[in-house]
């Protein structure tokens, strides 16, 4: 496997190629630019772009699809079934599929965004924007972060200390380096939520 | 920025001898296992290295100026008078790392992970730190001076005897109360 570490400057978002050196083939993770500079890794290579793995529907992680589109023919993994009005191969939950001669797993990690999924392949994992070296990625809300936290410590947390992160942003890590330096996973007691039933009486009182 | 790496499972296995004759001879190292090494009183000055691990390794007097890491991990490794001046390490990371009077002057650090670093009489001067993070690092007598900390994060570090002096640190993203100077 030979990965390929791609920044945007649109966004500072992070995306990366994945070489099977065996198959010829190759997967490109969250192409927030489409340039000449990936082309000539993937083309220099002899790649053939066989999938193409989306984090998450922010435009910063996908605006280089439609020109990757124009040039090659992967099929497109998202959380969502349509991306800049292309269908994509939906995905839900957990599970495993094969793309490039690899065995992608993938998790739902949401909290970041609804649609938010990590990546693995070999003794690699993609955060996406789920996690980046040291911090959690933004979330709007209590329900969201505690939401975030629950699947890292499920899906993240619980793999072995060597695994390798390439995040969405920022720089790389490793799972062993984030369970002791996260600072916002480690205060992951997250606030309970304020009494919602009450606030919400409170305010059709007001309305009313 | 693209930089590669095959992802140091190419040549696990190798005994400790092998890796110090492919580390003596080689100027272009790619994809190997150095986890856990005891380097000391060498000189591997001018390589690059992409997509090594060091994890856990120590480094005594070691000389790697000028070196090019790609894609490196050094998590957990510990560096003593070493001297790293005029490297160019990107996207590689030193979580966890113990650094001791050590010299990273003039280098290009950018995209790098220096989150649960412990670093004492350390020198970054005059270097590019560009989006790389110190998070939850302790830096005693550790300098930052003349550095583009442009998106350089320092987030709930502890600092002890800390120059910033004639870096951008308002590029830079402090904690909230975590003032540079």
């Amino acid at each position: 496997m030979k990965v390929y570490f791609h920044y945007s400057l649109e966004g500072f978002s992070n995306g990366y190629l994945v070489g099977n050196e065996k198959t010829g083939e190759a997967v490109i993770i969250d192409p927030g630019t489409m340039n000449r500079e990936l082309l000539a890794h993937i083309e220099n290579n002899h790649f053939m772009i066989d999938a193409v793995l989306v984090t998450h529907n922010h435009k910063s992680h996908h605006r280089g699809l439609e020109t990757l589109l124009k040039i090659y023919s992967p099929r497109v993994y998202a959380a969502d079934s349509e991306l800049n009005g292309q269908k994509t191969v939906l995905l839900q939950g957990d599970g495993t599929f094969a793309a490039a001669g690899f065995a992608v797993r993938y998790f739902a990690a949401p909290g970041h965004s609804p649609d938010s999924l990590m990546y693995q392949i070999e003794n690699v994992l993609f955060t996406g924007d789920a996690l980046s070296s040291g911090r959690l990625g933004e979330t709007n809300n209590v329900y969201g972060k505690r939401n975030l936290v629950t699947h890292l410590k499920n899906k993240l947390l619980s793999q072995n200390d060597d695994i390798v992160i390439m995040p969405g942003h920022g720089p790389p890590s490793t799972v062993g380096a984030e369970r002791l330096f996260n600072c916002e996973l480690m205060q992951a007691e997250v606030e309970e939520p304020v009494e919602r039933k009450e606030n919400f009486r409170l305010i059709e009182v007001e309305r009313f | 920025m693209t930089y590669s790496g095959s992802m140091f499972s190419v040549y696990q296995g190798i005994p400790a001898a092998g890796l110090f004759d492919i580390l003596r001879t080689s100027e272009f190292i790619h994809s190997i296992d150095f986890s856990g090494l005891e380097f000391s009183d060498a000189d591997y000055s001018g390589k690059t290295f992409v997509g090594c691990r060091f994890s856990r390794s120590t480094f005594t007097r070691v000389r790697l100026d000028r070196c090019h890491f790609r894609m490196c991990f050094f998590d957990f490794a510990r560096f003593s008078s070493c001297s790293l001046t005029g490297s160019d390490i990107q996207f590689s990371s030193f979580a966890g790392v113990q650094i001791n009077d050590t010299s990273f002057e003039n280098s290009d650090l950018l995209h790098d992970n220096f989150n649960g670093l412990l670093a004492g009489h350390t020198s970054f001067n005059d270097s590019d730190l560009y989006n790389s993070r110190f998070v939850m690092a302790t830096l005693k007598d550790t300098s930052f001076q003349n550095c583009n900390l442009k998106k350089t994060m320092f987030l709930q570090t502890n600092r002890d005897k800390v120059s910033f002096k004639s870096s951008n640190t308002r590029e830079a993203i402090f904690g909230k109360g975590e003032n540079p100077e």
